[in-house]
């Protein structure tokens, strides 16, 4: 599937997932390095769904990892099972064992709780294990610097067992919103993409992908409704998955075409803020539904080939 | 390989002009470029660009200035390098600048290191308490150059002590819901492994986070610089402190800050802050503030500073929203204002008085005696 350029964007269409040259260009690499990806980007961008399409893509297992703040590094590599451990003394100790034997036996990797990240260096199927490494910029700098030792050369030492080291490397997918600056240092080790808003013929290719349902008219008015919607001053601006789901809405209550008043209904699946739903209808919504389906009757969106647009 | 070798040169200097620009470039990155050109068709112009960039840059900030020299870069006929200064190493940094013939920007904050790489080496230890006593209730805008650089030791004191005061009342308490079997296991190793004593753990707390967003416009020029130094001192104890500086346009500065250290930060900030010292717009950069950091009021609980004489030359309208949204944003607010340190001083002007109904403290900013107070302020916010 890696062998090229083109190989990884068919894959990925095959997945229903539309990847621009650029992306495809980094899976490319990171496959041939063997390089973690690190993916920056506004939430609802499709960052995330970039490795499980991956996994799905290789047949590899998608192992997730999502950081949050106080993760630490026993709920993501290993621990021990305590209380299998006690018990297992126990009987042990009825049975009369030596304490050498006791020793070995409870710490070996029966009694081992594996978490996301020594599961995925142990992974030994046909293809290598996905690691989803999500919004690390929840978790704190302790841990990121925790990652930047793993990630360098996929090996982990127990004390009681001794180096596990990768039997694949596994492909590393790192997603951030940016609720806070990641230190480069962890950055630099990775292959670096911003994903921005699709541009308007790639959102159209997603919609037409995810929603092969849709209207066609509809669905270029959406596109161009969306990208009037995200020059706008609004505190959280509407991502893919936000066109997704107003897409889905308009489809279920049947609509063809975009009116003034629709828009006005279904703002909601638009705008997660009660003040951005506001902002939206102060705004003349008649003049830009006006202006977003005369956009997208002189755009002949289809034509132009998304794949090798910047960005 | 050998006919490459040409190739490989010319990756290697663009990786130096890069990094001359400010962007840093490892060797590492450089080794993975060199690598992965091999592994595409160099032909295809965007795939090129594509690969640079992802191994090069690790900040999308970066990319403006990558792009312009891409661009200028691998163009054909390119300008001599020569030409441009290239070989100019021991000559210091060039900037961009010079090399796209940009209008001068005004820097206010050169003069500034020069003046202290000019200090007279002046016997240090002879820095008596008493000069140090009268120096945290000067105003900044009076200092002397000399003046300024005692006061920068005296600060570089401060800060660590005020810091652990903050970060030490963070640690998380014995008692809790879960238990802590790690910790237990061991603490029963003495009564035979029997688990007679249970260690528990609290889920901790949210953590505490700070934002700066400081004026650097034209009239408040002493003391930014002076503040950015303080806040800095504390980024580097507390880790989570995030800084952007704003005056017609607002700037994170947190990752150049800490990749480059206080000086040359703030040099380079001076360059790339595009209106160093210009007009201010309070409310628009307010607004872009929310904007850029809006998403970490939910994931942590947040401090804002805001440092600001509140000279406004934006629209009061603008400012009050920003202003409204950041109250209900923020854990607290604090408005830092030097002026407020002058005796008489009266909030009168607009950017203020709209301002002020939105802000839980007010506070001077004015010397060293205020940042303590500030300090006296954040503990309590700290640790509860």
């Amino acid at each position: 599937m890696i062998a090229s350029i083109e190989k990884v964007q068919e894959a990925f269409v095959e997945q229903n997932y539309i990847a621009d040259r650029a992306l495809a260009t980094t899976i490319y690499l990171a496959h041939h390095l063997k390089k973690p990806i690190f993916l920056e980007g506004e939430p609802g961008v499709g960052k995330t769904e970039v490795a499980k399409v991956l996994a799905a893509a290789t047949g590899g297992n998608l192992i997730r990892l999502q950081c949050y703040e106080g993760l630490d590094v026993n709920s993501a590599l290993y621990e021990w099972n305590y209380t299998k451990q006690i018990l297992q003394l126990r009987i042990d100790e009825i049975r009369g064992m030596d304490k050498e034997q006791i020793g070995e036996d409870i710490f070996s990797e029966e009694f081992l709780l594996k978490r996301p990240l020594l599961e995925a260096i142990q992974t030994d199927g046909a293809a290598p294990p996905v690691l989803l490494i999500d919004e690390v910029d929840r978790s704190d700098s302790e841990f990121e610097a925790f990652l930047l030792e793993i990630l360098s050369d996929f090996q982990i030492t127990i004390p009681e067992i001794g180096t596990i080291s990768a039997k694949h490397i596994p492909y590393v997918v790192l997603t951030s919103n940016r609720t806070r600056e990641i230190h480069e240092a962890l950055k630099r080790r990775c292959l670096y993409q911003w994903i921005d808003y699709p541009s308007v013929e790639k959102e159209f290719a997603i919609v037409k992908t995810k929603l092969p349902h849709i209207n066609e008219m509809l669905a270029q008015q959406l596109c161009s409704m969306m990208q009037v919607f995200r020059q706008g001053d609004f505190y959280k601006k509407p991502g893919v998955a936000e066109t997704l789901d107003w897409g889905l809405a308009l489809i279920a209550l049947g609509k063809d075409g975009l009116e003034p008043a629709l828009v006005d209904e279904t703002l909601g699946c638009i705008f997660k803020y009660q003040d951005d739903i506001e902002r939206a209808r102060e705004a003349d919504l008649h003049k830009m539904v006006d202006g977003a389906k005369s956009e997208s009757e002189t755009n002949s969106v289809e034509k132009v080939d998304w794949r090798y647009m910047r960005g | 390989m050998n006919n490459q070798q040409p190739l490989f040169q010319e990756l290697t200097t663009f990786c130096r002009v890069l990094k001359q620009m400010g962007v840093n470039v490892t060797t590492t990155n450089q080794i993975s470029f060199c690598r992965s050109v091999e592994l595409i068709d160099i032909g295809q112009r965007q795939d090129f660009y594509d690969t640079a960039k992802m191994n090069l840059i690790a900040n999308e900030s970066d990319r403006e200035i990558f792009d312009t020299i891409f661009d200028w870069f691998w163009r054909w006929p390119r300008p001599d390098l020569q030409e441009l200064g290239m070989e100019a190493d021991e000559e210091g940094d060039m900037s961009l600048d010079d090399l796209l013939n940009a209008e001068e920007t005004a820097v206010n904050l050169d003069q500034w290191t020069e003046m202290e790489d000019e200090q007279e080496e002046g016997d240090e230890d002879t820095v008596a308490y008493s000069a140090e006593k009268v120096l945290t209730q000067k105003d900044f805008g009076q200092f002397t150059a000399d003046e300024m650089q005692r006061a920068r030791e005296v600060m570089a004191k401060l800060v660590p002590l005020l810091a652990t005061k903050l970060s030490r009342r963070k640690k998380t308490s014995t008692k809790g819901k879960t238990i802590d079997f790690r910790r237990s296991w061991r603490k029963n190793i003495a009564y035979g492994g029997e688990p007679l004593r249970l260690i528990r753990k609290r889920q901790k707390i949210k953590k505490n986070k700070i934002l700066l967003l400081c004026d650097v416009s034209g009239s408040m020029d002493y003391y930014s610089t002076f503040l950015i130094q303080f806040i800095y001192g504390m980024q580097q104890a507390l880790e989570e402190v995030e800084v952007a500086v704003f005056s017609t346009e607002l700037t994170n500065i947190t990752g150049l800050l800490r990749r480059k250290g206080l000086e040359e930060g703030l040099r380079e900030v001076a360059e790339a802050v595009p209106d160093w010292s210009g007009g201010t717009r309070i409310g628009e950069s307010i607004v872009a503030f929310n904007r850029e950091f809006g998403r970490s009021f939910s994931a942590y609980r947040t401090v804002v500073i805001l440092i600001s004489d509140g000279w406004d030359r934006g629209e009061a309208d603008v400012l009050q929203k920003g202003m409204e949204v950041l109250h209900r944003q923020a854990y607290k607010l604090i408005w830092l204002n030097p002026l407020l340190g002058s005796p008489g001083y009266q909030p009168i002007c607009r950017g203020i008085r709209t301002a002020l109904p939105y802000v839980d403290y007010f506070l001077p900013a004015h010397n060293l005696d205020s940042l303590v107070q500030l300090t006296k302020v954040l503990t309590p916010i700290w640790s509860d």
